[in-house]
């Protein structure tokens, strides 16, 4: 069962090579990783709660699969997500860059990405219904409200909270 | 789940002691000694039974999960900007000038001198040795996954 379940990672990882230029947009990555994980989660269940003797004995190997599966989407997604347009690797890039040619790092178009940023992620808060616009302001909808609150108690955890405006 | 809740315990508390070291590598102090105290516990009550091993996954996705909610939580413009609007609504353009992109690069250079990415020599910035790795490694990384090609 184990052997199989690595087997199917494994095949994941492959046919991801050929689709590469396909999952090129986040929406199309996430889905590769969370429609198969799903599907098993689903299928997984429905067969446990069929077994004869009760669901005990499989419970473990799902679990077991499940998380081998979280991790390995998880450490996939990071890694693609930063390999796209990490902020601070753009700076690493830069710097890199400059130290080639012997000159000082340009940053002026990191500038350019951070404007875009900013409007590309109210568009996207916007698109997942965390925020609404109306007559040229940004405020919270309740569920980003709940979100932003979660978040915040989350930084309140971890000794971190502060007002947004000082991060970056 | 019961190593997972102790560890976050840990890590709130961790958080709070004083020292120069960043929040993950505060959460692997803790972390891993528990995780490690975890497969002992297992190992010996279930033996290298499936059921053991299930316990150990589940930590360490649990954990993974974890460290990518809080850095999300502390380093994510989107998260800075929605924590920023519990304050109240915002005018677009204000916005713009709360998260002002320069002073977005400012941080992340003067993060990235802290973290021993970058060091300032003769008035320049260069990469420093780790910083040099990190990005041959990031390159190959943008390579394969198709990032670079238009």
């Amino acid at each position: 069962m184990l052997a199989l379940f690595a087997t199917y990672l494994l095949a994941h990882f492959i046919v991801y090579i050929p689709l590469r230029r396909a999952l090129r947009s986040e929406k199309r990555i996430f889905l590769y990783h969370f429609i198969p994980a799903t599907v098993i989660a689903i299928v997984g269940l429905a067969l446990l709660l069929r077994q004869p003797g009760g669901a005990g004995s499989a419970l473990a190997p799902l679990i077991l699969g499940l998380s081998i599966h979280g991790i390995y989407s998880l450490s996939f997604l990071e890694l693609w997500s930063l390999a796209q347009g990490g902020y601070s690797l753009s700076v690493i890039r830069s710097v890199a860059d400059a130290d080639a040619r012997g000159t000082e790092p340009d940053f002026s178009y990191l500038y350019q990405i951070g404007e875009t940023k900013l409007r590309e992620r109210i568009a996207a808060l916007q698109r997942l219904g965390l925020v609404r616009r109306e007559h040229g302001r940004v405020s919270l909808t309740n569920w980003g409200r709940a979100v932003a609150d979660i978040l915040f108690g989350l930084r309140l955890w971890i000794g971190s909270a502060s007002d947004g405006s000082k991060l970056a | 789940m019961g190593a997972f809740v102790a560890t976050l315990v840990l890590h709130a508390a961790a958080v709070r002691l004083p020292g120069r070291v960043d929040s993950v590598r505060r959460f692997l102090l803790v972390g891993v000694p528990a995780g490690v105290l975890l497969s002992a516990a297992v190992f010996s009550t279930h033996g290298h039974s499936v059921e053991a091993y299930a316990a150990i996954g589940l930590y360490a996705f649990l954990c993974e999960l974890y460290i990518f909610c809080f850095t999300l939580a502390i380093s994510s413009v989107s998260v800075m900007m929605l924590i920023t609007l519990r304050e109240g609504r915002l005018d677009e353009g204000r916005f713009s000038a709360v998260h002002e992109p320069g002073q977005m690069v400012d941080l992340r250079i003067s993060r990235l001198i802290r973290t021993a990415f970058l060091e300032h020599e003769q008035g320049r910035l260069r990469l420093t040795e780790k910083g040099v790795r990190l990005d041959r490694a990031f390159a190959a990384l943008r390579r394969f996954f198709g990032h670079e090609t238009g």
